[in-house]
């Protein structure tokens, strides 16, 4: 199985750059997530990869191959669509077995590459159903078979599971994962589903207007987001803007334009840097009464708050911004509760922005 | 929501049942007048004229008379229907794979002939296909024939070429609507397994679309057999179609009872035709696209 490896692939549309010279190097059996909001480019770059669009401008390799002017078909890939596009007056069988007639493999080989695609994805016994005789999981499933029965040189998914309902959603993720990796096969996956992102890669790609916002492992992206939109989009989390006013070997300090004074861990910025603090919920320690030790203590109010289960979904105002927090709802009493709230220094994500504040 | 419905059923209870049937009545007497009541009343007839008690003397009049162009006929029925598809669906698959401006400025221009009536197509045919009219003057200066013995349109390749010029277009326009509803990414998909152009036609448009093709190909089928103007403008020689002959029946001899059988027969030949398509169209499960 090869690299793929994208150069400056730039493509427009009218007025839109759907990608915006995009660069990437996807290596040999790894698993990549394009992750971003609808409309950031994702379909468009695996388009690419594929073939059904030709990119204005840059270059794509798949192993030492330049495939950019190459036609899909002949670039041996395999692609699962959102809508699966089994085609219907073919059986199971029928769409499995039509990309190994083309390459006129004999019939016994047909057979039994087609048997061992639909073992692999545990549909077997059902190749004389037609796809309007079996559910929307099982489609996604024969769908999978027929993109890996031919054993392409890539594996290609465009949201693959969002036509499908939650709980199959999560267990189906599970399944891919084990499949990719089983299989060995070098695979670029298409979500906006940040939860599928952090299960299914090894590196995730966090796509915004065409560009790359940040690449990273699961634990990359989530633990140290490269901006505010990577933070935001992956995992809950709550922002402070501030500025730096203590930068020393011991401590750093900043400070919000409301006066709270803040101590981090970062290292390396500058006095007056304006930066965003990222507060994930589960690094925020709450507390009903007022803690002995005061450092990054802050006084908040509960001002709305949302059922969950086990646990509320709670908004504090701490300052004048807003902090999410997960509570259990036994603690909770009523709104405009006070409380405390102590942000841990190690766990405070500090995101440089532009401009400096002196 | 189910107290309102069970009001509506009291005061309405007696007359839902007549309703429909008032309602549809303007329809169905229609239907029953002018349509049913002469087609059975000239089949009836096809027995009945020129006879004391009902009998097939027309028919056997009719077969001895006129048994070539009733091959001749359904020759020319079967082939033209053929080639309209074929061509048609060459025509609308093209114009759905290659997406240039050219095919689908040829296809519009194309669509202009499904409005002209057949007279005009017959006016324009005897002049474009005569001994020494324009495609024979081409192939001349093309040193393709000696215009001293030109090709003799008016027979059934004049009569092909002047159906074909009119059902071609309505194909391609009847199977067209149809592919272009074919979801882009079934195409893709089979791109994606290795299909080059001829495979996706022949392996997924064209079987995606078959209920389109039945439809434009019985349809085809019934306006040749039934197309009157055009055999008779166009085709000097014998054999010709059976309409011509049921006009000259009636306009020299008034001869109704031949006529009326070579009219039988004509319903003969179509209602199969109908009959498979309807039953093609109620049992074909209809795809999810
Ligand atoms: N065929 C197309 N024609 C015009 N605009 C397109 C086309 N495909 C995508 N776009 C535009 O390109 C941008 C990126 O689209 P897409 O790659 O589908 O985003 P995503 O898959 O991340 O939701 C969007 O603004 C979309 O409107
Ligand atoms: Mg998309």
């Amino acid at each position: 199985m090869p690299q793929v490896k994208l150069f400056d692939v730039t493509k427009r549309y009218g007025k839109v750059t759907a990608v915006d010279r995009l660069s990437l190097i996807i290596e040999d059996q790894e698993m990549v997530t394009f992750l971003g909001p609808s409309g950031c480019g994702k379909t468009t770059t695996l388009r690419c990869i594929a073939g059904f669009v030709v990119p204005d401008a840059g270059h794509i390799f798949i192993g030492d191959q330049d495939v950019t002017n190459i036609p899909p078909e002949r670039r041996d890939i395999g692609f699962v669509f959102q809508n699966f596009a089994l085609w219907p007056h073919m059986t199971v069988y029928q769409n499995l077995a039509f990309g190994l007639r083309l390459r006129k493999l004999p019939k016994r080989e047909i057979k039994e590459r087609v048997h061992d695609a639909l073992a692999l994805v545990r549909m077997t016994g059902l190749e004389d159903r037609f796809p309007r005789q079996l559910s929307g999981g099982q489609q996604q499933r024969v769908a999978l078979a027929r993109a890996l029965v031919l054993r392409p040189r890539v594996l290609l998914l465009d949201e693959p599971l969002s036509n499908l309902d939650a709980k199959l959603r999560e267990e189906m993720r599970f399944e891919i994962r084990e499949l990719q990796r089983q299989l060995q096969i070098t695979a670029v996956y298409v979500t906006h589903d940040q939860a599928e992102a952090l299960v299914l890669s090894d590196r995730i790609v966090v796509l915004n207007h065409g560009r790359i916002e940040q690449i990273g492992t699961p634990q990359e992206i989530y633990q140290r987001p490269a901006s505010q939109f990577v933070a935001s989009f992956i995992g809950l989390c709550s922002f402070m803007e501030a500025h730096v006013v203590e930068s020393s070997a011991e401590r750093v300090l900043m400070r919000t334009e409301d006066g709270l004074v803040i101590e981090t861990m970062s290292k390396g910025l500058s006095l007056g840097q304006a930066v965003t603090l990222a507060l994930r919920p589960e690094f925020i320690d709450v507390s009903w009464t007022k803690p002995e030790n005061s450092q990054n203590v802050f006084q908040a109010q509960l001002v709305r708050f949302a059922y969950l289960g086990e646990n509320l979904d709670c908004w504090l105002k701490v300052g004048k911004w807003d902090v999410r927090v997960h509570l259990p709802a036994s603690r909770v009493q009523k709104l405009d509760q006070q409380l405390w709230v102590r942000l841990n220094p190690e766990k405070i994500i500090v995101i440089p922005t532009e401009g400096v504040l002196l | 929501m189910r107290s309102g419905r069970s009001e509506v059923k009291r005061r309405w209870g007696g007359a839902s049942k007549l309703l429909p049937l008032l309602l549809l009545f303007p329809a169905v007497s229609f239907v029953l007048v002018l349509y049913l009541y002469p087609l059975f009343s000239s089949v009836i007839r096809s027995f009945t004229l020129g006879a004391q008690s009902p009998t097939f003397a027309n028919y056997l009049k009719a077969w001895a008379l006129y048994k070539k162009d009733i091959l001749f006929t359904v020759e020319v029925a079967l082939l033209g229907t053929f080639l309209s598809i074929v061509l048609g669906l060459a025509l609308a698959c093209y114009a759905r794979i290659s997406r240039s401006r050219a095919a689908r400025f040829v296809n519009s221009l194309s669509r202009l002939t499904i409005f002209l009536p057949y007279v005009i197509v017959g006016q324009m045919m005897r002049s474009f296909l005569a001994p020494h009219g324009f495609l024979n003057v081409i192939l001349a200066n093309m040193k393709v024939i000696d215009l001293n013995s030109p090709i003799q349109f008016f027979n059934i390749r004049g009569l092909l070429l002047g159906f074909l010029w009119k059902e071609v277009p309505f194909v391609s326009f009847i199977v067209l609507s149809s592919l272009q509803v074919v979801d882009e990414r079934y195409l893709e998909a089979a791109r994606s397994v290795g299909a080059k152009t001829r495979h996706i036609v022949l392996s997924i448009l064209i079987p995606m679309i078959k209920p389109a093709i039945i439809v434009g190909g019985v349809l085809t089928f019934c306006t040749i057999v039934s197309t009157f103007t055009l055999p008779y403008m166009l085709v000097t020689e014998s054999p010709t179609m059976v309409t011509v002959d049921i006009a000259h029946r009636v306009t020299y001899f008034r001869d109704y009872g031949v006529a009326n059988a070579l009219g039988v027969f004509l319903y003969l030949l179509a209602a199969p035709m109908a009959i498979y398509y309807l039953r093609r169209m109620v049992g074909e499960e209809i795809y999810g696209y």
